[in-house]
């Protein structure tokens, strides 16, 4: 085949779109959406974000971690599970500051409320019943009194 | 709500760690040790250092005097002596933190840089007590017991002062097995609650400036450590 010929061949498939599917397999494509995310942030007691650290989240059973990356500017990881189990997610600095806990999900990774720690958000829930209960004791300690 | 789909968020123990370092004794033999202190969950882990961040060890009698001890350079440093308190300071050098992880490197090498340290870590054993050790025996950051520790049982209170360049340290944070618990005032001083019993550890650092081009600052870290009966 001449020279000329194999060109206007490589040109004609190009203008129909046919290529070979090794040249396609490396054309990157992205798409982008809005899902839901589980979103872990990392900080120190004083505050200070985990930023730019390196983690590693494994699902329960498996060897391979499911993902890895280092967490973002403010010490954030978003991750998106594709099936229900446990996730150990260890985070590690080089300098030798890290965390290894497990957290569950169900199929779907849907968190309602805010990313603050379990505990502040259970605190808040214990002084919420705490004061719900102290008005209902004064009410009826009030109420009683007005009937004696 | 739209759909049953949830976190779970988790009770499962989270376990945090910032490697410690501790010293062992064996009769006069003191070891230093680094990784995760005894009183994790997980139980002891240590992770082997270089020998070169070693800067200085020292063996003190129960006067405060300094002693003359033997010192293993090799890993792990160790101290031979009849120490009432052994010392050791380590350094592991500079630090940066950057978008691609914190670099055991000066901030002139690091690249892009958001943060940098030099690091300079100190831990004192105490084995026996008595009149001259409720002072500091060096200059670094360490943390002086005013009374006699070895005497107190859990639930009680250790009174301390916090001295640095020979000069009391107000504003040092003290955490008790990494918890901060407390910050010095203005005469260093600080009380801290031993709530276990056994292997105790103190933690205290500060940080000041630094101009010298390869780090913004010294943290400067100082561990107690001593066993109650």
């Amino acid at each position: 085949m001449s020279k000329t010929l194999h060109s206007l061949l490589w040109s004609g498939l190009l203008a129909l779109g046919i290529l070979p599917s090794t040249v396609l397999a490396h054309d990157l494509q992205y798409t982008t959406s809005s899902g839901q995310a589980v979103v872990i942030k990392l900080f120190y007691v004083d505050n200070k974000p985990f930023s730019f650290e390196g983690y590693e989240i494994t699902r329960e059973g498996d060897t391979l971690p499911y993902q890895v990356g280092r967490t973002d500017g403010r010490g954030h990881i978003a991750f998106l599970p594709d099936r229900a189990g446990k996730w150990r997610v260890k985070a590690i600095s080089e300098d030798g500051h890290g965390l290894d806990f497990t957290i569950a999900t169900n199929a779907t990774a849907r968190i309602e409320g805010s990313d603050k720690p379990v505990y502040e958000r259970y605190g808040r829930i214990v002084v919420g019943s705490a004061l719900i209960l102290g008005l209902f004791g004064f009410i009826s300690l009030y109420v009683r009194r007005k009937k004696t | 709500m739209k759909t049953a789909a949830f976190l779970f968020i988790s009770l499962f123990p989270a376990l945090a760690c910032a490697h410690d370092l501790w010293i062992e004794r064996e009769g006069q033999l003191h070891t230093l040790a680094y990784g995760h202190e005894r009183s994790s969950h997980e139980g002891v882990k240590k992770l082997e250092y270089k020998p070169d961040t070693v800067k200085q060890a020292a063996c003190f009698n129960t006067a405060g005097q300094k002693l003359n001890a033997e010192s293993g350079k090799d890993y792990p440093a160790t101290l031979t002596g009849d120490c009432a308190t052994s010392w050791f300071l380590t350094s592991s050098g500079y630090w940066s933190k950057t978008p691609y992880g914190t670099k055991n490197l000066p901030k002139n090498e690091a690249g892009a840089v958001i943060d940098s340290w030099l690091s300079v870590e100190s831990i004192k054993r105490i084995d026996r007590w008595d009149t001259g050790l409720p002072q500091p025996l060096t200059r670094e950051l360490e943390l002086v017991p005013l009374d006699n520790p070895l005497q107190l049982k859990p639930g009680g209170k250790l009174h301390l002062r916090a001295w640095f360049q020979g000069k009391p340290a107000a504003g040092v944070t003290v955490a008790y097995f990494g918890k901060p618990r407390g910050v010095t005032d203005a005469e260093g001083k600080v009380n801290i609650r031993l709530q276990n019993a056994g292997f105790q550890l103190i933690q205290a650092s500060f940080e000041l400036p630094l101009s010298d081009g390869k780090a913004d600052k010294t943290v400067h870290a100082s561990t107690l450590q001593f066993d109650l009966p």
